[in-house]
């Protein structure tokens, strides 16, 4: 009897000839033979619809490095760039006591100096973000003419002629109104009324 | 004149299928998806993991068929170790996830064959240990009890797929007999879950 000899009669051989049994007696699933020979129905060369997820997971991470380590890169380069240059002393900033400006100024070369073109005055820009209500253009104001101010008592009830109809409005109640008068004579506007105290006659 | 592609050699098939014959990949399928389903299955513990791995399975033999060299093995020998390999990458994934087993009750193991219901019972109430006992393997001693005892693959042929020596398959093997001696004569290590419904209506 070798070390690896297994006794032939016990409970893990029952056990083993049960599972399977079982195993086999299984059916396949419809549905995933369906899906696997779907796989031949994939484009001819397109092998990654073929390869298994784990493959695709890898070359997908392959695609992604492919492009990311070059675009790293290059963001690494301008980032260095440009803490170089903000750690580097200015080389070209100019000095204050010598403005290069003056020094062209006198440079005795003549230079052409082209007419300029007539300025135009342009009214102020609407903003671009104004509602369109607001980018009509607005009406002109009447003109202005000399208006008068007439004051008068009238009865209360009265008030209906010129506009202004009062609830339960009582005939015997007197109110000082002042009135806005054209030129012409017309009422233009009201501008004050005031109930009469009845003591008043 | 055409061979049938029931009658062909699966490296044919194979051939055939990378051409784009649908129906010859059909045929081949049919004829080993069993044997990788029931290894996924087995390994992992779960029905949707193992189809999920199948189906992985097949593509990748279909990717790459002309990988496949008849003159160096078998076909099944090269779609156990295909189906090994996915196998091992997702318990690695999954290593942290508990799988929520629907294979380790009694009423999951369906055993047909006896007429009598206690022997039946009895059967499955084995199958259903032994599924378990199997769970608490490790993934090496586990595999070759799969391949060897449960699917009667030759030493030659699992060490190749596992990528070991015979001497090292028949010492897991051995290894492995033991622990699940020691688990199914235990009862309360290989206790299964009576079926009982969480809750009872009135």
């Amino acid at each position: 009897m070798t070390p690896y000899d297994e006794p032939a009669d016990d409970r893990l051989s029952h056990a083993m000839e049960a599972l399977r049994t079982a195993d086999l007696q299984r059916p396949l699933p419809r549905h995933l033979e369906r899906r696997v020979v779907a796989l031949v129905g994939a484009l001819p060369g397109d092998a990654r619809d073929r390869a298994p997820a784990s493959t695709r997971r890898r070359a997908a991470v392959a695609r992604r490095l492919a492009w990311g380590l070059p675009a790293a890169a290059a963001l690494a380069a301008i980032a260095v760039s440009a803490g170089w240059r903000v750690a580097a002393p200015a080389r070209d900033a100019v000095p204050s006591m010598a403005p290069p400006v003056q020094a062209r100024l006198e440079s005795p070369t003549p230079v052409l100096v082209e007419a300029a073109a007539p300025v135009v005055a342009r009214a102020p820009r609407r903003p671009r973000d104004a509602p369109a209500s607001q980018r009509q253009e607005r009406p002109a104001p009447p003109p202005v003419e000399p208006l008068q101010l007439v004051r008068v008592r009238m009865s209360q009830s009265d008030l209906v002629l010129l506009g202004v109809p009062v609830a339960d409005a009582d005939p015997s109640r007197r109110v000082d109104v002042e009135l806005v008068v054209g030129l012409d004579g017309a009422p233009v506007g009201l501008r004050r009324i005031q109930l009469v105290a009845p003591s008043v006659p | 004149m055409r061979e049938a592609p029931g009658t062909q050699a699966d490296g044919a098939l194979l051939a055939a299928a990378a051409a784009g014959d649908a129906e010859a990949f059909a045929v081949l399928y049919r004829r080993h998806a069993g044997a990788v389903l029931r290894f996924a299955r087995t390994m992992t513990g779960a029905e949707d993991v193992a189809e999920d791995i199948a189906h992985d399975t097949f593509a990748a033999i279909l990717a790459a068929a002309g990988r496949f060299d008849a003159s160096r093995g078998a076909f099944s020998t090269y779609l156990y170790g295909v189906v090994r390999n996915l196998t091992r990458a997702r318990l690695r994934r999954d290593g942290r996830l508990a799988v929520l087993g629907d294979l380790d009750d009694v009423a999951a193991v369906d055993v047909r064959g006896t007429d009598e219901p206690h022997e039946r019972l009895a059967r499955a109430r084995d199958a259903a240990a032994l599924r378990l006992a199997l769970r608490r393997l490790p993934s090496r001693y586990r595999e070759v009890v799969i391949l060897c005892d449960l699917h009667e693959v030759s030493y030659e042929d699992a060490a190749r797929i596992v990528g070991a020596s015979v001497p090292a398959v028949r010492s897991r093997l051995h290894r492995a007999r033991r622990q699940l001696r020691a688990a199914l004569t235990d009862d309360v290590a290989t206790r299964v879950p009576a079926w009982t419904p969480a809750r009872c209506l009135p």
